[in-house]
């Protein structure tokens, strides 16, 4: 008996500190996950015409072999630059894909994280008003 | 009080000389040889001295022949004095009988006058007790006693059970307050963490070297199976998170709903169990209040028993009383108070005691003239006897006097030879 509505206060506040803890946890991870995840795509992005020069090599290389060049544009050429094209276009999308997935999947532990944070106040409620009543039935029995 | 009535005047007795009868031998005192101090005749003492020719004397009736003409002379004067000196005794004694009887009737007009008041009181209290009925005054007690009891019991029933309904109307209180500020913050608290979650969305994927491609002759169409690989694939899994957030959220609401309903209960049940608990509570007091009325219906009956049995004892003892003054005859006394003055009842005792006194004479009168003269002197004589053996002897003289009543003087000398020499004794002494 002996209704002490403190305790629940006492609750409400540890609820409110687990549910910072663990939004910010989440946060961080979620930066740690994107700033990796963002690697691979920039470097997929930069590939092409960057340090590698993956696209000028190409370029460079049907040159040579007189597949491409001044007023000459062969279909292997085409194929090849075409292919490589689309190759890089599916990777970089993969690499976006899994990097979106990857911040859903902390954008989705946050949301878990509120409602259990909703949740659990909410339990908290529950049990208060079931003391008020076992508490009132009590006081009531003493009479 | 009984008062011995004087006994008829003995053979011999002389009555007064104004009454009929008069000269006849006292009643009271025995006729003897006129002596100073009354002396003693003690027969047996006398018994050796055979001097005197006492029947001429006395017992003869031939008129004195042969005896001292001093001793008839003594004889006839002590007579006279004697009779009048019983005469005097004798209105003595009935003037004291009569006042004895007058007192004895105020005695007896007084215990009758008692036991009429007894009865009266007896058949007054009888009235407050016949039929084991219960006396008036402890009967209104008795009823007030239990009123007040019953009154008590009732009041506590109803203070306890007041507040017993304002304690059940303080725990609903409490319990529908909790319960409907949970139901209100449960209807207004957010429950929408996923209802609100930023929904995904494709990340737009693109050929950026389109426009080198374009600048090298090639198509850039040829990106495409590509460009809708990765496009595919985000889109795939932007939609099946957003399918996701779309199933938790609606988990939530009905989770949400279920709180309620499960609120909703809880309020019904507590309030069953108030209920439960105030109809439990309600049941002891009427309980303890059925077993207190019961209690004091019981003492209450008993008290009654109790007293109808002291009243019906009360009403044997007061009826055992009046019967034991029915038989007792107290009540059949005359108690009518006497009208008579003074002087009326003064008169009256003087008539009777004169009346009295004259047939108290006569009848010793007719006595002594029934019988001779030797034995009126005997009967005298034995009257007058004392001593150890007087009983006897007087009970001889009295058998001899009635089975002889006229005996003549050699007879009774002839039973009684001792009496001449007692005689001549006395008469010796007086001279």
């Amino acid at each position: 008996m002996a209704f002490d509505p403190s305790i629940y206060e006492q609750q409400r506040r540890n609820l409110q500190t687990s549910l910072g803890q663990q939004q910010a946890l989440n946060t961080y991870r979620r930066y740690l996950a994107e700033t990796a995840g963002q690697r691979p795509i920039t470097q997929i992005q930069e590939a092409a015409f960057g340090i590698q020069k993956q696209v000028p090599r190409l370029t460079a290389n049907y040159g040579q072999r007189g597949l491409q060049g001044m007023g000459v544009r062969s279909g292997v050429y085409k194929k090849a630059l075409g292919d490589y094209a689309s190759e890089r276009t599916k990777q970089l999308g993969y690499a976006q894909s899994d990097l979106a997935n990857q911040l859903r999947g902390y954008d989705l532990a946050a949301t878990q994280g509120q409602e259990s944070y909703q949740e659990s106040l909410k339990d908290i409620e529950s049990n208060k008003a079931r003391q008020i009543a076992a508490d009132a039935a009590a006081l009531l029995e003493l009479r | 009080m009984a008062v011995t009535k004087y006994e008829p005047a003995p053979p011999g007795a002389r009555p007064k000389t104004n009454v009929p009868g008069a000269g006849a031998p006292s009643v009271f005192n025995p006729i003897l040889p006129p002596t100073a101090d009354t002396p003693s005749v003690d027969v047996a003492a006398d018994f050796e001295l055979p001097t005197y020719d006492w029947s001429g004397a006395i017992l003869g009736g031939g008129g004195g022949s042969g005896a001292p003409a001093s001793y008839y002379d003594a004889l006839g004067s002590a007579r006279g004095l004697e009779a009048q000196t019983a005469s005097d005794k004798l209105d003595l004694e009935i003037a004291k009988y009569n006042q004895q009887q007058a007192l004895d009737n105020a005695a007896l007009q007084r215990k009758g006058l008692g036991a009429q008041e007894a009865l009266k009181y007896y058949e007054a209290q009888l009235a407050g007790v016949e039929g084991g009925q219960i006396p008036e005054a402890l009967n209104t007690t008795l009823e007030e006693q239990k009123a007040a009891r019953d009154a008590f019991a009732n009041t506590t029933y109803g203070n306890l059970l007041s507040r017993l309904g304002t304690r059940y109307g303080e725990a609903q209180g409490l319990t529908d307050e909790g319960f409907g500020a949970l139901k209100t913050y449960l209807e207004g608290a957010p429950q929408n963490a996923y209802a609100t979650a930023p929904r995904a969305t494709a990340t737009p994927v693109s050929n950026d070297i389109a426009q080198y491609m374009q600048s090298q002759g090639v198509d850039a169409a040829r990106v495409q199976p590509g460009l809708l690989a990765a496009q595919a694939a985000a889109q795939g899994g932007a939609a099946n998170y957003n399918n996701l957030l779309t199933t938790l959220a609606a988990t939530s609401t009905q989770a949400n709903q279920s709180r309620l309903n499960e609120q909703a209960m809880a309020q019904r049940l507590a309030q069953a169990t108030l209920t439960a608990q105030k109809a439990a509570q309600e049941g002891a007091l009427d309980q303890a209040k059925i077993a207190q009325l019961n209690a004091i219906q019981e003492q209450y009956t008993a008290s009654r028993l109790q007293l109808q049995k002291d009243s019906i004892a009360r009403e044997n003892a007061l009826r055992d009383a009046i019967a034991e003054l029915g038989i007792s005859g107290n009540l059949a006394i005359d108690t009518t108070e006497s009208t008579e003055t003074p002087e009326e009842r003064a008169a009256r005792i003087a008539a009777a005691t004169a009346a009295e006194k004259a047939a108290a004479d006569k009848a010793a009168a007719e006595t002594a003239a029934s019988r001779s003269g030797a034995v009126n002197i005997l009967a005298k004589q034995i009257a007058a006897a004392k001593g150890s053996n007087a009983p006897a002897l007087q009970s001889r003289a009295n058998a001899f006097i009635a089975a002889n009543p006229t005996a003549t003087p050699a007879q009774v000398k002839a039973e009684f030879p001792q009496l001449r020499a007692a005689a001549v004794k006395a008469t010796a002494k007086k001279k």
